[in-house]
């Protein structure tokens, strides 16, 4: 994590200094867009997020408190503002982040030719489904409990568990599938 | 020790519980296991997907600071619209008239005190100050035409008469602006104004009485003149 930025520039942007606002953009620009990357795994939409985290941070900044970290609060917001896009994206497509059967896509040995298989690990994040996506960051990237990220994703504990497994289970069996090839 | 795959996982994410934890890591085939899956999601964490330009967080700024400014704008107008529609409320709208006019009533009793103290201590004082200056012009004049016999007796009692009502007037309100030799001085005013305004017949027909009635006056035209000339000084009562 980039070191946080200084208090004064918080307390100068919670009262109302548009110049200290903007040095906490210009700090944590590229960390919350590669958590949104991550998150949804679209450049644009990545970017809107990171837009958005912003606008949303400046009219919650009255609100934070110096108990936590700000790059962990305004992480928080990235996280929820991600989460409403996709949910909003998955509306859209009358798909649900909510349907806990969805059928499982594990790739699995000897059907690589099945997957269009991508020219780098970088690529292995776009295997998951938006929910596997939102579960594995929020519980490897971010730290977040399974209770917690259920909680966030409307799941069950027990269905949150599996699909952070099964993409783990994804991520790991693409890894491999690379470094075989 | 062979392991599950789920177990691996609740392990290497933590939420196996410490005792179970420290029972499985007893076992080399487990640690073998978790390192191996470290490494894996170490060399996935590692990925960076997205390059962004170094000067990202300057584009960015530039795409927000418009939509920043309108937004502070924007929550300044829904605090004053939000307050607009709380007292639309019907049941807070009686509450809202009662504040206002709670709020106008402390105003003016506020205001009304104030005023009142500037009107005792300056305002008031100077007031009064000029009009017992034309009143005290006003005896002046006539003190003199009755030293000089210019009128005739009916003339001069009317005059007095009318000149009595208003010493008295100003007598009280100048002892209650602590104007004490003022008060004094109208006080011994209201004692010839009113033998004029008496007619007093029987000592208008010996000389010594009219000598000595006129010797009073001269001593109060006096004094009236010189208690004319210190107010206008001061501009005030004294």
């Amino acid at each position: 994590m980039k070191d946080e930025v200084s208090i004064q520039w918080i307390k100068k942007a919670q009262a109302g200094d548009s110049r200290a606002f903007r040095q906490i953009v210009l700090h944590y620009a590229k960390i919350v867009n590669a958590l949104a990357f991550r998150y949804t795994d679209d450049a644009h939409l990545a970017e809107d997020i990171a837009q958005d985290t912003f606008i949303k941070a400046h009219q919650a900044l009255s609100r934070y408190q110096n108990d936590a970290k700000f790059s962990t609060w305004l992480l928080r917001i990235t996280t929820n503002t991600s989460i409403d896009y996709i949910r909003k994206a998955n509306r859209q497509k009358a798909s649900s982040l909510n349907c806990e059967d969805r059928p499982i896509e594990i790739p699995v040995e000897g059907e690589e030719n099945q997957l269009e298989m991508q020219d780098s690990l970088g690529k292995a994040m776009s295997y998951l489904t938006d929910v596997e996506r939102l579960a594995i960051t929020m519980k490897h990237h971010q730290g977040y409990s399974i209770a917690e990220t259920a909680a966030k994703l409307k799941l069950n504990d027990n269905a949150c568990k599996q699909t952070i497994f099964r993409a783990v289970r994804k991520l790991r069996q693409q890894l491999k599938c690379e470094v075989s090839a | 020790m062979k392991i599950n795959e789920e177990q691996l996982m609740m392990l290497y994410f933590g939420e196996l519980g410490s005792k179970e934890s420290k029972r499985l890591l007893r076992s080399p085939e487990v640690c073998a296991a978790l390192r191996q899956l470290e490494t894996d999601m170490q060399v996935i964490e590692q990925q960076d997907n997205n390059p962004l330009p170094d000067d990202y967080g300057h584009q960015l700024w530039d795409r927000i600071s418009g939509r920043i400014d309108a937004s502070g704008q924007r929550q300044k107008e829904a605090g004053w619209q939000r307050f607009i529609q709380w007292i639309a409320v019907p049941q807070y709208s009686f509450a809202s008239l009662m504040l206002a006019a709670l709020l106008v009533l402390s105003a003016y009793w506020i205001g009304r005190n104030e005023h009142s103290d500037i009107t005792t201590n300056d305002i008031s004082g100077q007031l009064l100050a000029g009009n017992i200056q034309m009143h005290l012009t006003q005896s002046e004049i006539f003190l003199t035409q009755a030293s000089n016999q210019d009128l005739d007796r009916n003339q001069l009692q009317t005059m007095a008469q009318r000149l009595l009502v208003s010493n008295r007037i100003f007598k009280r309100a100048a002892a209650n602006h602590e104007g004490q030799h003022t008060a004094l001085l109208l006080s011994n005013l209201e004692q010839i104004l009113l033998e004029y305004a008496n007619g007093a017949p029987s000592e208008s027909t010996t000389l010594p009485a009219m000598q000595d009635k006129s010797n009073r006056g001269h001593d109060m035209l006096f004094q009236v003149k010189s208690m004319k000339q210190q107010m206008a000084k001061d501009e005030n009562i004294i």
